[in-house]
């Protein structure tokens, strides 16, 4: 068994919710002429009326009017806006509502909820009472509410829609509670209500509803009452599923809710912590819990957060990233013990936040006979070792960068092509954009001094740059046998704080060296690098 | 029940190991590192280097093109690999890591090419000391199956500190993890190396104009020295 729960007109009733008085004046709700192109209002689109509440059907007014008919009928008609923020609101809070009353249900649509009764054994004994409670528990949300039980979930939805099948909860403004008028549910029922109906809430009216209305088919009890052979022949398939929700004989799985979980656990120490073992046990006990969160919903991890909080106020905070989505706890202390002991703790640890970021395990599909690595997380812990003992930014797969500006590059974790594939992100913003073509400048490459080896040259006046001669000071000194050059740089020059200008020089000295030489004006002279 | 029979488990122990032979000569690829580590596929000019063990490369003149061998390198996989669906980019995931320990910091990326650069890994240590912990720690791992050492602008005096023992360690560890490790240096100074190249091509100013694929260093094959250690 299935109940629905609906809130008629839900854009509306959220409007009118905090304005009780305004129930008994006629109102409508009027389609946004907001043009989404410009964020403007348009002036051409014409505004109609989408819902409308019981005082306006008695001026003959209805959803699909525009307004200004709508105001020929009656000039005192409140037209209001929908407000999205509001209804994403109430949404939120009808969701719990719901959830308060059974773990598995669907979101229909906005204000409509199908809750399955299988998991309430109370509700399936004794629905009357089970409606009542749960009608009386939505008093709070102060909104009107229609709650019908049907045996499959597309006739729970048509039953909420029936006047005889549902139960209703109104203001007026105290709450009123109304028994529906079947107390069990009967197919019969159903059988006034429009073709219409059946198409609003499913989308499913595959057939041609003009087609129908000529063959003089315009209630849901009509249709059921046609042969299904007939109707199979004549329709097709769609038509023979809609026969077969009238009869209850389609059975269709609910689109289940499931909130979003999180993988996080947070802990506030009675006891500060001044060595790294007592920390790392109870780390270890937060993945235990973190991970078994994880296989429980199918799902591994590809990185970590780790929120250290110290006894002077300062935060330690670090994400490590893991070759491969894993859900082993083991995996995942020695990646954090590799890290932790690399900090200087500057006060005891007074709390401690893990954060597992979700990911699908095994999503990469490698090749049959390729082993790209041994073990990814070996590897990892590796390099987490080689950058605790070079230190930061000088371990990872170098990128050229997209500008002329000599020794420019930017350094990528060498895991994280990988990684990104699997969790299907995107490089940040904050990444230059790359070297766009492979063009090498040098046919021997070069191998740089870093930094920049400052030398004394002689060097003397051409045209409009210096000729070196020789180099006088640095570990490569001697006449300059052969040269290339000048070769001018800048860049930047619009910008006074990143401007940078350099003229450079390939050249080789009498005993064969090749080196690059640099000059930044005024007459700054350095060794770049040397050819090998 | 199943009844088990003597002969038919006798078949059965006979069996397996054909299977596992079949398979074997089917797919060599995939018990690739069960058996004995084969050489690391190097220049068509220069002798394969050996798994597991040292090799050194050393300079005879200042430009004797000892970085081309390294761009080299970093090329070799786009050529082969034979189970990628296309031969000239294959996926990432199946592209090996090279680790490059840089021994000063002097590795330029805008030398090399963007697709060269993405299988680098580039270790910038500052010092010998430091390369070699470097090495170390990357031998023990043993994930990635070739390294190069760089200490090409270290320091001779610095160089010469290092104990023969430190390099005797490093070979057992390759020998262990079954990692080629190709060190260069600017003289010979390992003595448990199981390879040792010189090279003694003489670059000049005018080369550098040339097309990369045109310059060719020259491995002095007189003095290639393949020692059993």
């Amino acid at each position: 068994m299935y109940s629905s729960l609906h809130i008629p007109s839900f854009p509306l009733s959220v409007l009118l919710r905090d304005s009780p008085g305004s129930t008994a004046e006629p109102t409508a709700l009027v389609s946004s002429t907001t043009d989404p192109s410009s964020g403007t209002s348009s002036t051409r689109a014409t505004p109609l009326l989408l819902a409308v509440n019981t005082a306006a059907t008695r001026h003959r007014i209805a959803p699909g009017l525009t307004v200004t008919r709508a105001l020929a009928r009656c000039p005192q008609l409140i037209l209001l806006a929908p407000d999205p923020s509001l209804e994403h609101l109430h949404q939120n809070a009808l969701r719990e509502y719901v959830s308060s009353l059974g773990p598995d249900f669907e979101e229909a649509a906005p204000g409509s909820f199908l809750l399955d009764l299988l998991s309430l054994p109370h509700a399936l004994t004794s629905p009357l009472d089970w409606i009542e409670q749960a009608l009386r528990k939505a008093t709070p949300l102060h909104l009107p509410l229609h709650l019908a039980i049907a045996p499959t979930p597309d006739l729970a939805l048509l039953a909420g829609r029936s006047r005889a099948l549902r139960s209703t909860l109104t203001f007026h403004p105290e709450p009123v509670f109304n028994n529906a008028q079947h107390s069990v549910f009967s197919i019969q029922a159903l059988a006034g209500l429009p073709l219409s109906s059946l198409q609003t809430d499913h989308g499913k009216l595959t057939t041609d509803p003009e087609l129908l209305h000529l063959w003089g088919i315009d209630t849901l009890g009509a249709l059921a009452a046609l042969p299904r052979q007939g109707l199979a022949e004549r329709l097709g398939p769609g038509a023979t599923r809609l026969h077969d929700i009238l009869h209850g004989k389609y059975h269709r799985l609910l689109n289940l809710h499931r909130p979003p979980q999180q993988f996080t656990i947070t802990r506030e120490l009675e006891h500060p912590l001044e060595t790294l073992e007592p920390l790392l046990f109870l780390l270890r006990r937060g993945l235990d819990t973190l991970c078994s969160r994880l296989r429980s919903s199918q799902r591994a991890t590809i990185s970590t957060r780790l929120t250290l909080t110290f006894a002077d106020g300062n935060l330690h905070l670090r994400e490590l990233r893991l070759p491969e989505p894993t859900c082993t706890p083991s995996t995942l202390l020695r990646l954090l013990h590799t890290h932790l002991d690399t900090v200087r703790a500057p006060a005891p640890v007074v709390a401690w936040s893990l954060l597992l970021t979700p990911a699908l395990p095994g999503e990469a599909q490698h090749h049959l006979f390729d082993r790209s690595l041994r073990d990814p997380h070996k590897f990892a812990d590796t390099l987490a070792r080689l950058e605790a003992l070079l230190g930061p930014g000088r371990l990872g797969t170098p990128r050229p960068i997209n500008t002329h500006q000599p020794d420019s590059f930017q350094m990528e974790d060498p895991l994280c092509n990988r990684t990104s594939r699997i969790a299907g992100k995107k490089p940040g913003k904050a990444q230059l954009p790359i070297f766009d073509h492979d063009s090498i400048p040098t046919a021997l490459p070069l191998k740089r001094c870093r930094p920049a080896l400052p030398v004394h040259v002689a060097c003397e006046p051409d045209d409009h740059f210096p000729r070196p001669l020789a180099l006088l000071s640095g570990p490569h000194r001697g006449s300059i046998a052969a040269l290339h050059g000048p070769f001018p740089l800048s860049g930047h020059w619009w910008n006074p704080t990143e401007r940078w200008q350099r003229i450079e020089w390939d050249l080789q000295l009498a005993n064969q060296t090749l080196l690059r030489l640099a000059c930044q004006p005024p007459g700054n002279w350095f060794l770049e690098g040397i050819y090998e | 029940m199943t009844e088990r029979s003597p002969a038919a488990i006798r078949s059965r122990k006979s069996t397996l190991p054909a299977l596992r032979q079949q398979l074997r000569e089917k797919f060599p690829k995939a018990h690739r590192e069960s058996d004995s580590p084969s050489p690391v596929p190097s220049s068509p000019r220069l002798p394969p280097f050996p798994a597991g063990a040292l090799s050194e490369l050393t300079p005879v003149h200042p430009a004797s093109g000892l970085s081309l061998i390294l761009a080299e390198l970093l090329q070799e996989e786009r050529q082969e690999s034979p189970l990628s669906t296309t031969a000239s980019h294959p996926p990432p995931a199946s592209r090996k890591l090279l680790a490059l320990i840089d021994g000063r910091d002097s590795f330029d990326p805008a030398s090399y090419s963007v697709d060269s650069c993405s299988r680098l890994l580039w270790i910038r240590c500052r010092d010998g000391d430091e390369s070699l912990r470097c090495c170390d720690l990357l031998l023990h791992d043993g994930s990635l199956p070739l390294l190069i050492l760089d200490l090409l602008l270290n320091p001779l005096e610095e160089l010469r500190r290092i104990p023969s023992s430190s390099w005797y360690r490093l070979r057992n560890l390759a020998r262990q993890s079954g990692v080629s490790l190709l060190i260069f240096t600017p003289r010979h100074l390992i003595p448990c190396a199981t390879l040792q190249l010189t090279f003694n091509s003489a670059f000049t100013l005018a080369d550098l104009e040339r097309d990369r694929d045109d310059l060719k260093p020259i491995c002095d094959q007189k003095e290639a020295a393949v020692r059993s250690s």
